[in-house]
């Protein structure tokens, strides 16, 4: 049963986008929506941009470490997706990171402001646990370097398919 | 000495990324120090790695890194972290490294002596770098810091968020008995007493208790319910109103949380802390408190400025008006508000009627300053005030000062200057003018009845005159509000 649930049952090769082309948040968003929607997961890429950017005014997603995890909960969405977007030269994304400026290095000042890795998470008004889960296991993969680092090295979609592949499925 | 056992717990208001980073970069860090963590993730799949109560107990320290709210009952006792999920997964290690101090403080203060050498041994041994230790003192002051400035402040708005509702439900219905004229709530029997009942005798008399409460609540958590509540409810029968119970809140809520951190009982009586002994304790101590320490002053004070204000009456009428104003917006429902009003109505009765139209329009001043105030200068009030200013417009109508407590309740040192300053101006001006007005109550509602004022227009203007000195006294001394967490209002499209 458990094994029914892959990673194929949430990201499509064509959601991942290696080169993103939108430099700002909000066209980053609505960049990676559109590629739900070709892949048939959302029906309305504007409307589940829009739930995004609402979640995004409560707090920004931009976890700190150059990653940024926008989510929408919508209608649109019509099965839960991850679509994964990389750009080399960073994207805008404004608002503070999650942390207060609680006190750590300087260096914080290029990841407060821009992010070069965003996954947008989508998710149907309810999600299944399997999905949810699944979503945890990403969450906590991406508190290791070395999983970032392998995301940044990626060269295709299908190295990027199999490394969320080998993380989330081993992890519980 | 023995490897730091951590508990943690993670969660975000709908449990889908930020709980499990969260919950990742402790455990990182954790095994990183070399120390034993168990992290609880409470998401939307419910809570995982559940801790145990043996666990709990077990622990050294505990971290909470949540942005929502978190039952901490069962760490009851132990040093606790707090911070937002965003912290824990920007600076797990130095949420670590502050549980480990606060855990090391707490054994220095259980055993001073060998303790001291551990404390001493503990960057040695336990912690990969001796940076460690001044980070962890360097965070544990921010903490303190922190707490220090906002804690008290915290505690109050809390409370103040739960007060409102009662406030405004109590507030509109006491109006709405008032459109059937202003005495017909007397007519038992009748809607308007009805409403009168619902929103005077009940929603009003709940109110302060509530305020009380929940200040304790956010204090202590659930310990800290009982003895608020009751003091509450003691502030207004001693009459100390909303201040009174200001003070209960605090009193209960700090007796409970050092009841709570300081007694502790064998094991085999521990079980009846939270039901028997702490409420039992603590509630007795906030009762004698309000009673003996709080409320005989406030009889005294009631009784000390009515004297005065009768000894005032044959003086100036426009240094009389300042005084009655000053006192009706003092504390609103409090001893000196009172001494003021029972005053002007007792005149009523010798048919002097210029004090009771002061006093009234300086009671309708506090709510309706305010009200323009959260128009006026939006951005020194929270959002729920903005909302509480809405229904502050007609509370301040119908002469219901209560109104203004919400605002009071959360800012006095500034709030309630500035309320006293445009009621005295209003009251001053109303007995400068010789208004006279028959009815102890109304408000508005008293104006289009024949002859029970002598001047509408004028007294019209002297209250609109008190409402504007109010309001721009109210802008110019409130601090800005920098809301600290995206208002609570848990929007449907967020996740994690």
């Amino acid at each position: 049963m458990a094994e029914a649930t892959g990673i194929q049952d949430l990201v499509d090769p064509g959601a991942i986008v290696l080169g993103l082309a939108s430099a700002d948040r909000d066209a980053a968003i609505l960049e990676l929506a559109g590629r739900l929607a070709a892949a048939g997961r959302v029906d309305d890429p504007a409307a589940v941009t829009t739930a995004a950017l609402e979640r995004e005014a409560l707090g920004s997603t931009n976890i700190g470490l150059g990653v940024a995890i926008p989510h929408a909960k919508s209608a649109h969405v019509l099965q839960a997706a991850i679509a994964f977007g990389r750009r080399t030269d960073g994207v805008r994304w404004p608002g503070e990171a999650v942390a207060d400026a609680g006190g750590d290095g300087a260096d914080d000042e290029r990841e407060v402001h821009s992010v070069d890795l965003v996954f947008l998470i989508a998710s149907p008004e309810h999600a299944s646990d399997d999905h949810l889960r699944m979503l945890a296991a990403l969450a906590r993969a991406l508190m290791h370097d070395d999983f970032r680092a392998a995301l940044r090295e990626s060269r295709t979609p299908a190295d990027v398919l199999a490394l969320l592949s080998q993380r989330l499925q081993a992890g519980s | 000495m023995a490897v730091r056992r951590l508990v943690a717990i993670t969660s975000c208001p709908t449990g889908i990324a930020h709980t499990y980073m969260a919950a990742e970069a402790l455990a990182k860090a954790a095994a990183d120090a070399g120390l034993v963590i168990k992290v609880e993730t409470q998401g939307s799949i419910g809570a995982e790695n559940q801790i145990s109560p043996e666990e709990a107990a077990a622990a050294d320290a505990v971290i909470i890194s949540a942005d929502t709210t978190v039952a901490e009952d069962r760490f009851a006792g132990k040093p606790i972290v707090h911070s937002g999920t965003g912290e824990a997964i920007r600076n797990a290690a130095g949420l670590i490294a502050q549980a480990i101090a606060l855990a090391d403080a707490s054994a220095a203060a259980a055993t001073p002596a060998p303790a001291a050498a551990g404390a001493a041994a503990a960057p040695a041994s336990g912690t990969p770098t001796d940076g460690t230790d001044y980070v962890a003192q360097v965070a544990a002051a921010k903490a303190a810091r922190k707490s220090g400035q906002q804690g008290p402040y915290r505690h109050l708005m809390s409370g103040v968020s739960f007060m409102i509702p009662f406030v405004v439900a109590g507030g509109i219905l006491i109006a709405l008995s008032f459109a059937f004229g202003i005495h017909a709530y007397e007519q038992q029997g009748t809607l308007a007493a009805a409403l009168y009942q619902i929103g005077a005798q009940n929603a009003f008399a709940l109110f302060v208790p509530i305020l009380a409460g929940y200040i304790a609540f956010s204090i202590a958590d659930r310990p800290g319910l009982a003895p608020g509540m009751i003091g509450g409810l003691l502030a207004t029968q001693v009459g100390a109103g909303f201040l009174g119970g200001i003070i209960a809140g605090f009193v209960g809520g700090y007796a409970a949380l050092w009841m709570v951190r300081n007694i502790h009982l064998p094991r085999s009586l521990q079980g009846l802390m939270p039901v028997l002994i702490v409420p039992l304790v603590t509630s007795l101590f906030v009762g004698l408190v309000m009673i003996y320490v709080v409320g005989e002053p406030v009889k005294a004070i009631n009784t000390g400025l009515t004297d005065y204000l009768k000894g005032m009456s044959s003086g100036s009428a426009v240094v009389l008006g300042l005084i009655m104003g000053l006192m009706m917006a003092f504390d609103m429902g409090g001893p000196v508000n009172k001494a003021a009003y029972t005053f002007a109505v007792g005149l009523l009765a010798s048919n002097v009627y210029t004090p009771m139209a002061a006093v009234m329009a300086a009671g309708m001043t506090p709510p309706l300053g305010l009200a323009l105030a959260t128009r006026l200068a939006p951005r020194k009030f929270t959002a729920e005030e903005k909302e509480a200013g809405e229904t502050a417009w007609v509370l301040g109508l119908a002469f219901i000062t209560e109104g203004a407590i919400p605002f009071a309740a959360a800012d006095p040192l500034r709030v309630i200057p500035s309320i006293m300053t445009g009621s005295a101006i209003t009251a001053a001006l109303s007995m400068a003018f010789g208004i006279q007005l028959r009815a102890p109550h109304g408000g508005v509602f008293v104006l289009p009845i024949p002859n029970v004022i002598n001047d509408p227009l004028l007294y019209a203007l002297c209250i609109v005159i008190g409402t504007v000195v109010t309001a721009l006294v109210v802008s110019v001394i409130k601090r800005p509000v920098v809301e600290e967490m995206p208002a609570p209002a848990l929007a449907e499209p967020a996740l994690s």
